[in-house]
């Protein structure tokens, strides 16, 4: 029988070049008969993790390699040892980042270690010089196979067989063109053939192979003499440590136990034993498990800025409270240590800190300073194709317009997977009846068959790795748009492959409560201690929290968290400091998508429905919680409890169940979850419903420390909302907003009392500025009004004072463009200097100076200049078109002024009176707030969505009959004229819509 | 001594021509698009469909979407060369200087003929009717004192009919006219005037000096000031005989597959050697123009070593121009190429090349243009065109 091995193989982490998962590879090479399988991918070792992974659940010995292409250099580079992985590192490392990469030359000076093969002859004849062995010239079916065996012959170099297989079935072919089309920018008949990969790069069986090659059966026994010298114990499970300041591990845990317990000191002022005893035990595991140096690394991070919140599950962590890396004392909540670590846990920690978004780069800054381009880099994120840019790349490719895409890849959801998008063409309701253009039925039938293929890397928006010695021994690294090192690995691989990740995060949150202190401080002369600061204490913030009025609050912003907080104290006397605070951190864990049943139950028990637990076990978990799983950390504890899972299995349990490709390994656990249940004595039935409950976690879900340390920023904006409306909004809407869009914040500003004043060259700052009962947006709404143009501006009046009017800003700001100047104008700037009617005089001589400066050489004869022409003055409507043309929403009037005549005649009710209406069938008229669309239990689309009028927001459910009618009308800017049935639930009122239409206007 | 031109529009020239073959198609949405398949483009478009919201350029497959009931015709070369034929021979009945001005328009020149044809309300008259008997057409008349208003006039109805402007009348006319009924007022023009200056009225531009429209239109002011007047100097010009030679098509199915392009861009190079040994002439300035099917479009020159003739080299030319302009993928629908700087073909032959060359090229490309002559056009043709 014909031995052979498969040696230069690309997966879809080739980038723009290959197709299948190395799983699908893997398992194709079994069912071949294969014993081996290398994988090369081009340029990187993007997927070896992943590779190393499927290779082991397959029963292959993994092979690893990559095929290196530069400058029109060409060699495929496989692994002998551990010095050959390290040079390979450096090499792929080297062609990314230096511009004057040459591959021969490098590989004379890095070859140690590693196999090349190639069909280069310069490249071969240049190696052939030096060191002969490891070197063999590659022979491939398609890629002129005779001229390499003159190659071969003339070097006296052996020749191997490869067949660069990155396709399983012929048909692959045409999707792989299709990728070299979108990655060439082109289009598939201007595409050539050199290219693109030959048709019989195919993994095929040995047999094939050797039928394409009786003429040269060494090729093939090359290929295995080579396999079995390649690396093949490949071993990934030491996790690798940052080093702090190069001290040693006993150092390191010395300085670590004296700041914690400084720390601890700094926090509760004297220590009591059950501060002593947890401290001694965090110490005890964290010094155990050598994360000394990780934890002195994080806490110097996080000391970069005076406001950060410390999240994730080392939020549970007393080491981490006390070294100030998270702000919520995890005694006083009962936070569980053993969800952040524990013994049996093998993973590395992860510590993710919030910095505000702005400061995120200083602090990244700060770390490759202090550690180095060599020893710090970023996690990459692995772009792929979603299904609106897997439909609209390769439609691109067919030629389409830009509008025509458009007008189908709007309606898919930018973070679908593009089967998903597929699936969504064929059956969502948003596309039902649309008849397909032929082209787009071959464009959706080719999109449908890509996933996750790779094409390019892009820096991960915090994660950080920092390693003892050089990034290069353990993964290639690139540079990445903003010039930060990258390694080739996302979070997963990355973690998978024993680095430990340091998520440094930008929290807009944090940076409004910044900005809106430093407000109340200028403005009121009060300054909040930062620290010491608790908001709970004050009665209008817990009454602000208890009756949901929480847009612009940090986490507790959204429709369904609003509508949650409104029913749990609906008519309930004002709980304590303590109890807000628990209920807050529930309430924030609990909205999760696969647990909108459970939310119901919740709010019942906690308005005094009886209920008991399910099983006695369950006491101690649930208790908090009223006898229902809110927590990650509770699904461990229920398996460890009930099911006798140890407390590593309890936690792979929980990461599984948050997983997407979940279905097998979670069926497993299940059977595990319910034999070691039922050997415990407790009956099945029980089990299983425990079980749903552990369901509940899909898709995402949160831990309590992660909660507890968001619900302390969620309070703090809460407070700046209730006692400083103005700064709070103003900060709110200059960060950039969260859940809703800058038109949904100034309504809320509106109905918080505050007047919107608009922009005005002598009054407004960059940002938006709030100030007793009045907000006037900033310069920075105007849009594509640069940050430098704005700097000038402010800059000029700071020094010479107020601009007198457009002549003297013309005079004093001489180097601001036209078209930026013709803004400021459009965006009513000078109103009130020149009077808005003047706008058009105004821009009359912005154009006139233009025109006088084209003219300025000495001319006898030139014209006398002319004067100011008489323009008609801009209507209402001009003026109202003018500021959507500038600052790119209405700031004078909300979008439903203009309908006033039609919302009278419409007969509809106020939003505000909508309790008074319950069980009744009414009509209201509303603008497009937000919606979230959510699919119910049987699977079938609906949506939740927020409407506003004058007078209110309101909510609106349109389930699955009722959306699969008027899903296409949802998300318009047009005002909307909804019929529905008023319901109630818990005391909080919500239209089921029944009709849906526009407006008539 | 005071003007009287006339303008004749057929409004959506290709529909009413069929339309007057065919009577039933009254009233109902139509499109002509030149191939049946989804993709196909719509040369022209009803009113009827126009309401519905289908424009032309648009394609077959989102017509449909806009007007399930379109009803589409195949564009008839014959019909329109009959109507063009028939719509100059009635002109020429009424004065002897009158200009084309594109299919199914042109301007007449009536002055001074009023005692031999009657007043110019009176000709227009007339050839409404006869339009009417004789080609079974609508047309749209504007009669004035000057090519501009004459035109302004007729769109400004909006049907078929006759809208004469009292001479010396022709500023107070265009007054109230929204100002993007001016020629020459682009969207960007339209978009200054309009949006930021609120000009929005033809009169409130006549109202302004040249120095103070000079800021916002630049060298344009003058004329287009003139013009917001309702004044045109311009007088009818007979059709001269061109000095270039332009070939144009718009591909049945917006394409981006070369060898669709190649080929149609063969077919068009074709039809200008023809037109060029038929004249006697060589080109040695070649102009490619591409329109994309977003609408943008996009222009290339070459100016050639050689003055050439054949289609070979023309062709060649071409394919080269084609390269350096075809740089987006977005699919075709438009190509035009035009031979300028026509010259009289060198009898002086080069001292060191081979004359035989040259003269079994002309040989074989005689013996292409009989057998064409002979057999029709697609008797013979190159491959990569079919």
């Amino acid at each position: 029988m014909t031995s052979f091995v498969h040696l230069h193989v690309h997966s879809s982490f080739s980038p723009n070049w290959g197709l299948h998962a190395p799983q699908e590879l893997c398992a194709a090479a079994r069912s071949l008969g294969m014993k081996q399988l290398a994988l090369t991918d081009r340029n990187g070792l993007y997927g070896l993790p992943n590779f190393l992974a499927a290779a082991k659940r397959n029963g292959l010995i993994p092979l690893v390699g990559s095929e290196l292409v530069s400058n029109g250099q060409r060699a495929l580079l496989l692994v002998r040892d551990q010095t050959g992985y390290i040079n390979l590192c450096r090499l792929i490392s080297a062609l990314h980042t230096n511009s004057t990469f040459d591959l021969t030359a490098a590989l004379v000076s890095h070859r140690a270690g590693l196999f090349i093969l190639s069909d280069d002859r310069a490249l071969l004849t240049r190696l052939s010089h030096g060191d002969r062995n490891g070197l063999y010239v590659e022979l491939s079916p398609g890629h002129a196979m005779e001229q390499s065996r003159q190659l071969a012959r003339q070097l006296k170099l052996p020749p191997v067989a490869t067949t660069r297989a990155l396709l399983l079935h012929r048909d692959d072919h045409q999707l792989h063109r299709v990728l070299r089309a979108i990655a060439q920018n082109t289009t598939l008949s201007r595409l050539a053939a050199i290219d693109c990969a030959s048709p019989a790069a195919l993994l095929c069986s040995a047999q094939d192979l050797a039928d394409r090659l009786p003429h040269c059966p060494e090729a093939l026994e090359n290929s295995v003499r080579i396999a079995e010298a390649c690396k093949t114990d490949w071993n990934f499970d030491a996790t690798i440590f940052p080093r702090y300041e190069n001290l040693a591990d006993t150092e390191a845990a010395f300085e670590l136990t004296k700041r914690a317990r400084k720390g601890a000191l700094w926090r509760y002022e004297t220590l009591d034993d059950r501060i002593e005893k947890r401290l001694a035990k965090e110490l005890n595991l964290i010094l155990n498990k050598g994360f000394a140096h990780y934890f002195l690394v994080v806490q110097e991070l996080a000391g970069r800025s005076p406001r950060t919140c410390g999240r994730g599950s080392a939020a549970a962590s007393l080491v981490a409270y006390c070294l100030g890396i998270t702000h919520v004392d995890p005694l006083r909540y009962n936070l569980f240590f053993e969800r952040f670590l524990n013994e049996g846990r093998q993973d590395p920690p992860d510590i993710d800190i919030d910095f505000p978004w702005d400061e995120r780069n200083e602090i990244l800054d700060f770390a490759f300073t202090r550690y180095g381009r060599e020893r710090a880099a970023m996690v990459a994120n692995q772009v792929g194709f979603k299904s609106r840019s897997a439909l609209r790349e390769i439609a691109k490719v067919f030629g389409l317009p830009a509008a025509e895409i458009k007008s189908v890849t709007d309606r898919l959801a930018s973070c679908w997977s593009p089967d998903k998008g597929v699936q969504a063409l064929q059956q969502h309701p948003l596309f039902r009846g649309e008849d397909l253009h032929e082209d787009w039925r071959t464009i959706v039938a080719l999109a449908g068959r890509l996933d996750g293929q790779l094409r390019h890397l892009s820096q991960h928006c915090g994660g950080l790795v920092v390693v003892p010695d050089d990034m290069r021994y353990y993964v290639p690294v690139e540079t990445s748009a903003g010039g930060r090192p990258l390694i080739q690995w996302e979070k997963d691989q990355a973690e998978a492959a024993g680095l430990v990740k340091i998520d440094i995060l930008g929290n807009r949150s944090l940076a409004v409560i910044r900005d809106a202190l430093a407000a109340i401080e200028q403005h009121h002369g009060t300054t909040i201690d930062y620290p010491s600061w608790q908001p709970l204490t004050d009665d209008k913030t817990r009454a602000l929290l208890c009756a949901g009025d929480t847009v612009g609050c940090f986490y507790i912003e959204s429709p369904a968290t609003r509508q949650l907080l409104q029913k749990m104290w609906h008519q309930q006397p004002l709980p304590t400091e303590d109890s807000l605070f628990e209920h807050l951190v529930m309430a924030s864990s609990i909205i999760r998508p696969a647990a909108n049943r459970f939310i119901r139950e919740f709010v019942a028990r906690m308005r005094g429905k009886p209920w008991c637990h399910q099983h006695s076990g369950l006491t101690p978990i649930l208790g908090e919680t009223y006898g229902l799983a809110v927590y990650q950390e509770q699904i461990t504890q229920i398996a460890i409890a009930l099911a006798g899972f140890s407390a590593n299995e309890g936690d792979q349990l929980r990461k599984i169940v948050s997983k997407k490709d979940k279905e097998q390994r979670l069926s497993d656990f299940q059977q595990r979850f319910i034999a070691g249940g039922e050997q415990q004595g407790i009956d099945r039935a029980v089990l299983k419903k425990i079980w749903e409950q552990i369901l509940s976690f899909a898709g995402y879900s949160f831990c309590k420390p992660h909660s507890a340390s968001y619900a302390l920023v969620s309070c703090k904006s809460a407070w700046l909302k209730a006692n400083y409306p103005a700064e709070f909004m103003a900060a709110v809407i200059s960060n950039g907003g969260g859940y809703y869009s800058t038109l949904g914040y100034l309504s809320e500003a509106r109905r918080l009392g505050l007047s919107i004043l608009p922009p005005e060259i002598n009054c407004s700052d960059y940002s938006y500025r709030g100030r007793g009962p009045k907000l006037r947006v900033g310069l920075q709404q105007i849009a594509t009004l640069t940050r430098q143009t704005i700097d000038h501006l402010l800059q000029e009046r700071k020094h010479n004072g107020p601009f007198a009017d457009l002549a003297d800003f013309l005079v004093r700001l001489p180097q601001l463009g036209e078209s930026d100047i013709k803004l400021l104008i459009k965006a009513g700037c000078f109103d009130l200097l020149e009077g808005a009617h003047r706008r058009p005089q105004l821009i009359w001589q912005l154009l006139n100076r233009r025109h006088l400066a084209k003219a300025t050489s000495f001319d006898l004869f030139a014209p006398p200049k002319p004067a100011i022409p008489e323009l008609p003055p801009c209507e209402r409507s001009a003026l109202r078109a003018q500021e959507l043309e500038s600052l790119g929403l209405p700031v004078s009037h909300h979008p439903l002024d203009r309908c006033r005549t039609a919302i009278a005649r419409s007969g509809s009710i106020p939003a505000a009176t909508l309790g008074r209406w319950l069980g009744r069938h009414v009509t209201l008229v509303g603008w497009w707030v937000t919606g979230k669309p959510i699919r119910t239990h049987e699977g079938r689309p609906m949506e939740f969505a927020t409407f506003e009028d004058h007078s209110a927001l309101f909510d609106a459910t349109l389930f699955p009959a009722i959306y699969d009618r008027y899903c296409r009308l949802l998300a318009q800017p047009r005002p909307y004229l909804i019929k529905g049935l008023v319901e109630e639930e818990f005391g909080v009122v919500s239209l089921n819509v029944k009709w849906l239409g526009f407006l008539p206007v | 001594m005071t003007r009287d031109i006339l303008h004749l529009a057929v409004p959506d020239f290709d529909v009413s021509l069929a339309r007057a073959v065919d009577p039933s198609l009254r009233h109902r949405p139509l499109a002509v698009a030149a191939g049946q398949s989804q993709g196909s483009l719509l040369h022209c478009v009803s009113i009827e469909a126009r309401q519905d919201g289908v424009t032309t350029g648009m394609n077959v497959h989102l017509a449909r979407k806009c007007c399930p009931s379109l009803q589409l015709l195949t564009p008839r070369p014959e019909l329109v060369c009959k109507a063009v034929r028939g719509l100059r021979k009635l002109a020429s009945h009424c004065s002897p200087l009158w200009e084309p001005n594109g299919e199914g328009r042109m301007f007449l020149d009536l002055t001074g003929g009023s005692r031999l044809l009657g007043s110019p309300l009176d000709v227009a008259a007339r050839l409404e009717q006869q339009v009417a008997d004789r080609l079974q057409l609508p047309a749209i008349f504007g009669v004035a004192g000057n090519k501009l208003v004459a035109r302004m006039a007729g769109a400004s109805l909006g049907r078929p009919g006759i809208c004469d402007v009292l001479r010396g009348n022709e500023r107070n006319f265009i007054a109230p006219l929204s100002v993007s009924c001016l020629p020459g007022i682009g969207r960007l023009r339209n978009k200054r005037l309009l949006q930021d200056l609120n000009l929005r009225r033809v009169e409130q531009i006549a109202a302004l000096s040249v120095a103070q429209l000079e800021p916002i239109c630049g060298p344009f002011s003058a004329l287009l000031q003139q013009r917001s007047r309702g004044i045109d100097p311009d007088p009818v010009q007979p059709t001269q005989r061109s000095t270039n030679i332009s070939e144009e098509t718009l591909l049945e199915k917006a394409s981006n597959e070369e060898t669709a392009i190649r080929a149609a861009l063969g077919r068009l190079t074709e039809r200008c050697g023809l037109r060029l040994r038929r004249l006697g002439r060589d080109t040695r300035h070649l102009r490619l123009t591409l329109g994309y099917a977003d609408g943008y479009s996009i222009e290339k020159r070459i100016t050639l070593t050689t003055p050439c003739h054949l289609d070979l080299d023309i062709m060649n030319a071409a394919d080269n121009l084609l390269q350096r302009a075809w740089q987006r993928r977005i699919r075709l629908r438009h190509l035009r190429l035009n031979c300028e700087q026509l010259v009289v073909p060198s009898r002086q032959l080069s001292l060191f090349s081979t004359p035989q060359t040259g003269q079994i090229n002309d040989a074989l490309q005689d013996t292409f243009d009989e057998l064409r002559q002979r057999f029709g056009r697609q008797a013979v043709g190159w491959g990569r065109n079919i």
